[in-house]
């Protein structure tokens, strides 16, 4: 419970420091959040991810201007997402590839399915899609590297909250 | 045992229900209360938060600069001083055009009324580009008011509005369009947002004069916004003979991503 209560509230700093917009990187960020949950999701159980990230899917859908339910539910299908098919390719203990290809796939769902959701929604409401271009995959690009780049910190901090993982998991 | 009764349907059930729920009372507007106030809750800590990281910033960059402050400080007066002669050149103008507009019956053209508003949120997912401020309903904010930065320069439009809070829609969201006007040769287009990296002005009949380095404001010509307020500059054009329009790049004149005081016109 200390642990779950811990990891919760290194998301809820995160999401502080996104709203206050400190971490933006060539008009970028890293989906710390993400990496997060995806790192939350290898090393712990599949309940306590999904409400980690309803938790702060809910959060981060009040912060922004997105229609409420887009980001928990983007959320949650990168991670999940990304988690299966990884699965398929990799044996089930964790690898430094396993945990990349991870992030890679989730930054990649993520930014799908948030496009997707909320063409959706615009177009139920009526209202104009937008059109999916270059400088959107310039976008995805940069979150890319970025979320590469952060997934080692992040997972430092990720070590610092749960110690227990670096005695199960030495390949890492 | 069938899959509907299996644990995994039970989850997965629970979470579209959640989701489906919040997205119905987000749309109803149930939501605009907690909303209101997670952004301001959010908006206040974050904002203590980005007044230390900017404070850093800004020591680590004086110190780096702090040889060329004094070339750099000439340079400035000597602005100063051009910028005054303008000042007082256009001053004169102005006072010219008052007495002409008297004499020709002219209206006067109205002073805003603008109530200022603190910037709590940027957008965190970077996928739409707006900006929360501190004052809502309860202050007068009402749709499609603009928003500008005190020297008259545009940032945006409220979008949408809370009790307390306000959702504004900068000017480089793609959803937004400007009608715009070339402030030194009066060429006329619409303004495009480019997902917060810059802006298009598009639809510039090719016997227009555009050039890079001209200054865009609005043109006020569908009434969303109040003529002669500044965008942007222009800083590259692309035209070809083969086209019937001429497209240019805009820079907007503010760092929208580092917003802090707005002003919003009544």
């Amino acid at each position: 419970m200390m642990r779950f209560i811990k990891i919760l509230g290194v998301l809820l700093f995160i999401c502080l420091l996104l709203g206050s917009s400190s971490f933006n990187l060539f008009n970028a960020a890293p989906n710390l959040i993400l990496i997060f949950l995806c790192l939350n999701l290898l090393t712990s159980t599949r309940k306590e991810t999904i409400i980690l990230s309803l938790v702060a899917g809910v959060i981060l859908d009040f912060v922004s201007a997105l229609p409420d339910g887009v980001i928990s539910l983007s959320l949650l299908i990168a991670v999940f997402g990304s988690y299966y098919i990884t699965s398929m390719f990799f044996a089930k203990s964790l690898s430094r590839v396993m945990v990349l290809v991870m992030i890679f796939l989730a930054t990649i769902i993520y930014f799908i399915s948030i496009e997707i959701l909320h063409a959706v929604i615009l177009f139920v409401r009526d209202q104009a899609i937008l059109e999916f271009g270059q400088t959107q995959i310039r976008k995805l690009i940069k979150e890319i590297v970025l979320n590469v780049l952060f997934l080692y910190p992040a997972y430092l901090v990720h070590v610092w909250l749960n110690p227990q993982i670096t005695n199960q998991n030495e390949s890492i | 045992m069938r899959f509907i009764y299996s644990k995994t349907f039970r989850w997965a059930f629970g979470i579209f229900l959640f989701i489906a729920l919040l997205f119905i009372l987000d749309t109803s507007g149930y939501l605009n209360a907690p909303k209101s106030l997670v952004q301001r809750v959010f908006g206040t800590v974050g904002g203590s938060f980005k007044k230390v990281f900017d404070l850093t910033k800004d020591t680590a960059v004086t110190i780096g600069t702090i040889k060329n402050l004094a070339r750099e400080n000439a340079g400035l007066n000597q602005q100063i001083d051009e910028l005054s002669a303008e000042n007082a050149r256009l001053q004169s103008a102005k006072l010219e055009n008052q007495t002409l507009r008297r004499t020709l019956g002219f209206a006067e053209q109205a002073s805003y009324k603008m109530v200022p508003a603190e910037v709590l949120i940027l957008d965190p997912t970077g996928f739409v580009q707006i900006i929360v401020i501190d004052k809502g309903e309860a202050n007068g904010l009402q749709l499609g008011q603009a928003v500008i930065v005190s020297p008259g320069i545009l940032v945006g439009r409220v979008t949408k509005t809370y009790r307390t809070t306000s959702e504004i829609t900068l000017i480089t969201d793609p959803t937004m369009t400007i009608n715009a006007e070339v402030s030194d040769s009066g060429a006329r287009g619409l303004l495009k947002g480019e997902h917060g990296i810059s802006l298009i002005l598009d639809l510039v009949t090719q016997n227009e004069v555009i050039k890079s380095g001209d200054r865009l404001i609005t043109s006020g010509l569908a009434g969303d916004f109040p003529r002669g307020l500044l965008i942007g500059e222009i800083n590259a054009i692309k035209s070809s003979s083969s086209e019937l329009f001429q497209q240019a790049f805009v820079s907007p004149i503010v760092d929208l991503r580092n917003l802090r005081f707005v002003f919003v016109i009544q």
